[in-house]
Formats: C-alpha cells, sequence, structure tokens
C-alpha cells in the first residue's frame, strides 16, 4: 500500500509537491515568454520604455521560484517518517516560508552561520519544532528587532540557535508557553530536541537511530 | 559562411521549450525541439545537432534515461541538463552519467548562451 494513500501527512505532501512543481514550471514558461518580450523589445529599440517592468517580473519570478522551492521540499519531508534532513537547506527554507508571518509581525529573520550538516531524524516533526519557536520568539520580542539564525554541529547532532537583536531577554512568555505545552514537549521528546532559553534560544537535537 | 549552432531542446513543457527556441533562434542559434524521450532520440537519428539542451524531469522516459541512450549513440555529444531550482542531485548524477554541465531554472538566458558556446567549443 503506498504511504500517502493511508498516512494524513504523507497525502497532504504528495499533493503539496505535485503542485509546487507545477507551479514552478508556470513561472517558467512566465519567466521565458517576459524574456522572449523584453528580447523583441531590445532588438527593435525599444526596450528602455519598459526596462523597469521587466526587472520586476524577474525578481518577482525569483520570488515565487524560492517560495515554491521550498514549500516543494517542505512536501518531500513528509515522503518518510524518518529521514536525512540537510539542516541547512531546512533552515534556508524556514526562513523563506517564515517570511509572510514575520512581516505580519514587523519582524524579519536572516541566516548567518550555518554549517552544511544532515542529521536523521523526523523530518517534518524537525521543521514544526523549529518554526514554531522562530514564531513564538517573534511574537516575543520587540517589533522591528530582527532575528538572527546560527546553526552548527555538536556531538551526534545540531544545534540551531535564534538569536535576536539586541539585548538578550530573561521573559518570553509565549516561548515559555510553546516549551510547556504537553503536545510540543512530547514531539521535541520524539526528535530527541532539549531548548535553552536562559541567554539566546537553542534547540539542540540529536539524531535518531532508528 | 559561418555555420550556425545546432540546439536540440527536450522539455515536456511546450510552452516554454517552443518560447527558449525563439529566444535563442533571435541570438543567431538553429533550433529543434523535443517534448520527449522518444521524440529526441528521433531527432538525433535524421538531424545533426551541436548540443542537447535537455530537461531531467519528464514524464516517461527522464531526462537521465535519454542521456544515457544519447552517451551510448553519440559519447561526444554535450549535453546540457536543466534541473528544477534545488534538485542537484540529478544534476550530479548527470554530470556521473557524462553530462556537459547542468543548470538550474528559472534560466538565465545568457548563462544558457554561454554553456552553449562552451560545450561546442570542448566537442
Amino acid at each position: 500500500m503506498e504511504d500517502w494513500k493511508v498516512r494524513e501527512s504523507a497525502f497532504i505532501g504528495k499533493l503539496t509537491a505535485g503542485a509546487t512543481h507545477e507551479l514552478r514550471n508556470v513561472l517558467a514558461i512566465i519567466g521565458e515568454s517576459a524574456g522572449l518580450v523584453e528580447d523583441i523589445l531590445q532588438f527593435k529599440g525599444a526596450y528602455e520604455k519598459f526596462s523597469s517592468k521587466f526587472v520586476l517580473i524577474k525578481e518577482q519570478i525569483s520570488r515565487g521560484q524560492a517560495i515554491l522551492s521550498a514549500l516543494n521540499r517542505y512536501a518531500h519531508s513528509t515522503d518518510f517518517p524518518i529521514q536525512s534532513l540537510d539542516v541547512r537547506q531546512s533552515l534556508q527554507d524556514m526562513a523563506v516560508l517564515s517570511q509572510r508571518f514575520l512581516r505580519q509581525k514587523n519582524k524579519e529573520c536572516f541566516l548567518t552561520q550555518v554549517d552544511p550538516i544532515i542529521i536523521k531524524t523526523y523530518t517534518v516533526k524537525w521543521n514544526m519544532v523549529h518554526f514554531a519557536v522562530l514564531m513564538s520568539l517573534a511574537d516575543d520580542i520587540d517589533a522591528t528587532e530582527p532575528i538572527e539564525i546560527r546553526c552548527f554541529g555538536e556531538d551526534s547532532g545540531v544545534a540551531v540557535i535564534f538569536c535576536p537583536n539586541g539585548s538578550p531577554r530573561s521573559e518570553y512568555p509565549t516561548l515559555r508557553a510553546l516549551l510547556e505545552d504537553a503536545s510540543f514537549r512530547k514531539t521535541m521528546a520524539l526528535i530527541e530536541a532539549e531548548a535553552d532559553i536562559e541567554k539566546d534560544v537553542a534547540i539542540r537535537t540529536r539524531e535518531i537511530k532508528e | 559562411m559561418e555555420k550556425k549552432c545546432r540546439v536540440l531542446l527536450v522539455d515536456d513543457e511546450e510552452e516554454f521549450v517552443r518560447t527558449l527556441a525563439e529566444r535563442l533562434e533571435l541570438r543567431g542559434l538553429m533550433t529543434r525541439v523535443a517534448l520527449d524521450g522518444i521524440e529526441a532520440m528521433d531527432l538525433l537519428d535524421q538531424s545533426d545537432v551541436d548540443v542537447v539542451v535537455l530537461d531531467v524531469r519528464m514524464p516517461g522516459m527522464s531526462g537521465l534515461d535519454v542521456l544515457r541512450q544519447i552517451k551510448s549513440i553519440r559519447p561526444d555529444l554535450p549535453v546540457i541538463l536543466l534541473t528544477g531550482h534545488g534538485d542537484t542531485k540529478d544534476g550530479i548524477e548527470g554530470m556521473r552519467l557524462g553530462a556537459f554541465d547542468y543548470l538550474m531554472k528559472p534560466l538565465d538566458i545568457d548563462t544558457l548562451m554561454e554553456k552553449i558556446f562552451e560545450a561546442t567549443q570542448t566537442s
């Protein structure tokens, strides 16, 4: 029996993976068509009048492709419950997919040191935990403070550090509520993750041994 | 008269590949278009081609299968793979199978032109 027919997350993942692939092709067609129009105008010497619009079209296509690529990878993370996870790629995708939500809170995040690390884990749960921590932290810090994300390998695992710029905070009410939630703690235990929020916000995950 | 470079474009997305063909022809290349692997192999049989630009993800015969077939009959024919953004595994596997290089979609036309030029210089 194919997994996606009986496991809900695999079902959503399969549909999302297919749709994002199709939408990437849509953007590719739009990009090539706009490029052809641009070429024709350039050859006819009428390009200047429209140049800013072509720049905008290319920027938006790149933006759309980045979002769809990230979502496509997230969708594939449901293919199997435990998989090898490219942590750097996953955090880059998280930064892309969280943009809208952070913007709504007047926040942004950016990745600084992110070492190339692969760990075996429950990929959907790992992504969900880190996304939830980022969103909760965004609720707890002052408006306009960008959140810096760093990641490095540790013994048999990985540490992801969320650093709000400015002074470290001792009170993170939303984040503390998240970390104390019974369901969330269960998920953290399953992916062998521990949180440390005394200074910066650190999530340390050990590799799952199957 | 300088011989025009002959490019075979293989991609199942017809609107994308035909528009790409037009853009390359505006830049002085001759193009042929195939929408799947079988059509690509037929065109290679019937006509001379200097370089192949080949999408990796196609229904039916995959781009990598097409690459294997091309390399079995025309080992010196350069093949440039097109992969989706983030699908580097296919690109790397393609290089192992003898592809000249791989480029990520969305394509930058100038980068593709440079790659085609490089490929025809080395073949």
